[in-house]
């Protein structure tokens, strides 16, 4: 069984090689930026039905596993088999959830802190859509334990201008792990 | 020198005088709450359970072909699982022979042979030893190749998946395996040409005791609706009504500790149909079993028996645990949208120390599955099994928690109750084997799977 290999998750993302990068500063740059901040600002405060509202219909959430492998096999991302593969509907579920008495892997809930940065953009083909990679650093502090879980990760997003506001229309997680360091992923990456 | 294996043997208490004997009450039917943290268990554990009970370590499809390898633990012992030239299968310890070092340090791949980076001792796919770097003027007096290959443990394969056990004189994984056979063959030997994994397994790690785990897998039906109270949602179950968490299904145990619920799909078929009575062959026409899209039901339709097919479609073997550290997830469950999805699964819990265990869950579908299908599994697993799953989130929230509370000088003085029992009941005309339990569902299989850990961890058999 042979990985797929994955050298940037952009083509995955959209099928086809990036467009022109969008410099750092621009206001396009800018406005993804801020969607990612504030993305992470509600996820990070429960503010989970806010969250929907940032979400395009049709968006995929996919996040494959990774293994160990010699460098010049490429760096072990496997599109078989996934952590997360979820659309809108299965995310609707699962953030609604959380309000919920019966959510009990996140109630009480964890203290979560996302770091995004290291934003590259570019355009797409499609106008109005740009590929935004970025980095997330997840801190997680669950119930007494004075150790905070953490998570690392690339996102490959597609991210859409549209008249409604940006959309998230696509997000690849690239997770830094092939053991994953946490009991649940109970949290929305 | 003597062999560590020779002092242990026989040894009936811990250090402190406690008897291994006194953990468990077979009486009253309780087990010593001290079994989920205390570190010399965990030492007693590996020697007389991981290192002498077949263990799953991987799924053929994983190395289809010749020279395909992956890297696994059986204990807390790395292991390469490879492909033979003749097509059989290996597993070794990874641990090279001559001063230690790891010998294969990537997680799969496909080589011809095993070199070790630290001195460069070459290894053929099946453990021996092939050679060494300066062999003439580091080793004039010439090497006994005979004692230099990786130590390997026996394999076995059944409905495609891998088990090792370093134990020489157990019994073959068949008879092991036994009277679950025939519930294992109707999960993964139920299309001609049997099934594949979806890829590598999602790896986890739980700061919890693998019993935790492994114990619940061992048929606790009894906190579906209450923990996993969430699915009430799709199903439209009611926390009050037994019938909808599948408390009156049959649960099997069979000797050497395994167990399968057999989820009763009366109700299921009823709704679907407005009360109208379905044929065995209509109802599997709505529902093929989990792992075997729609276009591949004539095949199965075709290998299995009037009596096999009549089982899947009433009472399907689902959710069970394959003794001492695996279960199988074989089920539909509706998603979202009310609609069920199939969800084909199996994983191990490996032990990682008393208070920490990995999660390794492979997914599968019949070969040849359309990437549609996959797709589908892919979703439904996400959705609900695994780290992302809804429901196995629940899980993993409970286990760390009976783990880090047996650590306590109190806490650990406490038991788990197993007290009641459905009985022995097989319905009539039940085609599989083993001790059937139709009737409210208890406490039995997972007595039965503490039985067999406390035979083993007693040395008894
Ligand atoms: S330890 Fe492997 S060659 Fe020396
Ligand atoms: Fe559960």
């Amino acid at each position: 069984m042979q990985p797929v290999d994955i050298k940037s998750a952009a083509p995955a993302a959209n099928s086809q090689p990036p467009g022109k990068a969008i410099p750092f500063g621009a206001g396009v740059y800018n406005e993804a930026m801020h969607f990612l901040i504030e993305e992470a600002y509600l996820l990070d405060d429960g503010l989970f039905n806010e969250w929907l509202g940032l979400l395009a219909d049709d968006v995929q959430c996919t996040m494959p596993v990774r293994q160990s492998f010699n460098r010049k096999k490429g760096n072990g991302f496997n599109d078989g088999m996934n952590w997360l593969f979820d659309d809108k509907g299965a995310l609707t579920f699962k953030a609604q959830r959380m309000y919920t008495d019966s959510a009990f892997a996140e109630d009480p809930p964890s203290r979560v802190r996302r770091i995004v940065s290291n934003l590259r953009l570019h355009e797409t083909a499609v106008a109005g859509e740009y590929l935004a990679q970025s980095y997330l650093l997840l801190h997680r502090s669950r119930g007494d334990a004075h150790q905070f879980d953490t998570f690392s990760a690339r996102r490959d997003d597609i991210l859409r201008k549209t008249d409604a506001g940006w959309k998230l229309a696509k997000r690849i997680v690239l997770v830094d792990q092939a053991v994953l360091g946490l009991a649940n992923l109970a949290l929305f990456l | 020198m003597t062999n560590e294996n020779d002092l242990k043997r026989g040894r009936t208490a811990l250090v402190d005088g406690t008897s291994i004997s006194s953990l468990v009450d077979r009486d009253k039917r309780e087990v010593s709450t001290r079994l989920f943290s205390d570190p010399e268990i965990y030492q007693l554990e590996l020697e007389r359970i991981f290192a002498k009970n077949w263990i799953i370590v991987g799924h053929e499809s994983e190395i289809s072909e010749v020279g395909d390898f992956v890297t696994r633990r059986l204990g807390d012992d790395p292991v390469i699982v490879a492909r033979r030239r003749d097509g059989g299968i290996d597993c070794m310890l990874n641990v090279c022979s001559h001063r230690g070092a790891l010998v294969c340090r990537e997680e799969a791949g496909n080589s011809s042979v095993f070199r070790c980076i630290y001195h460069g001792w070459i290894f053929n796919l099946d453990g021996s030893f092939r050679g060494a770097p300066f062999k003439e003027e580091m080793y004039p007096d010439g090497m006994d190749a005979s004692r230099l290959g990786l130590r390997k443990a026996r394999v076995g394969v059944y409905g495609g998946i891998i088990f090792a056990n370093w134990d020489e004189s157990a019994p073959s994984l068949e008879d092991y395996l036994g009277d679950y056979k025939y519930y294992l063959n109707l999960i993964f030997n139920k299309v001609p040409n049997g099934m594949e994994v979806l890829g590598p397994p999602q790896r986890f790690v739980i700061n919890a005791n693998w019993k935790t785990a492994s114990e619940q897998f061992g048929g606790d039906a009894y906190h579906a609706g209450q923990l996993h109270r969430s699915l009430g949602a799709l199903t439209g179950g009611s926390p009050t009504n037994p019938r909808d968490w599948q408390l009156h299904a049959p649960k099997v145990s069979t000797e050497n500790g395994h167990n399968i619920i057999c989820f009763d799909l009366g109700d299921m078929y009823r709704a679907i149909s407005g009360g109208k009575e379905l044929s065995p062959i209509e109802k599997l026409h709505i529902l093929p079993p989990s792992g075997v899209p729609p276009e591949m039901l004539p095949e199965m339709l075709q290998l299995l028996g009037e009596k096999e097919l009549e089982f899947l479609a009433t009472t399907p073997p689902g959710n069970g645990g394959i003794f001492p550290n695996a279960g199988v997830w074989n089920m539909h469950n509706p998603m979202y949208n009310g609609v069920p999805a199939p969800f084909l699964s199996f994983r191990t819990y490996l032990p990682l120390g008393p208070d920490k265990f990995e999660f390794c869950m492979w997914v599968l579908v019949a070969k040849g599955a359309s990437e549609e299908y996959r797709d589908l599994m892919r979703r439904s697993t996400s959705f609900m099994q695994g780290a992302s799953g809804f429901i196995e989130g629940d899980d993993a929230e409970v286990w760390p928690g009976q783990t880090s509370a047996s650590r306590g000088y109190i806490g650990r003085q406490g038991t788990l109750k197993y007290w009641t029992l459905t009985g022995e009941h097989k319905p009539e005309g039940w085609p599989g084997e083993g001790n059937v339990h139709a009737g409210f569902s208890r406490d039995d299989p997972q007595w039965n799977w503490w039985q067999r850990y406390f035979d083993r961890l007693e040395e008894k058999v």
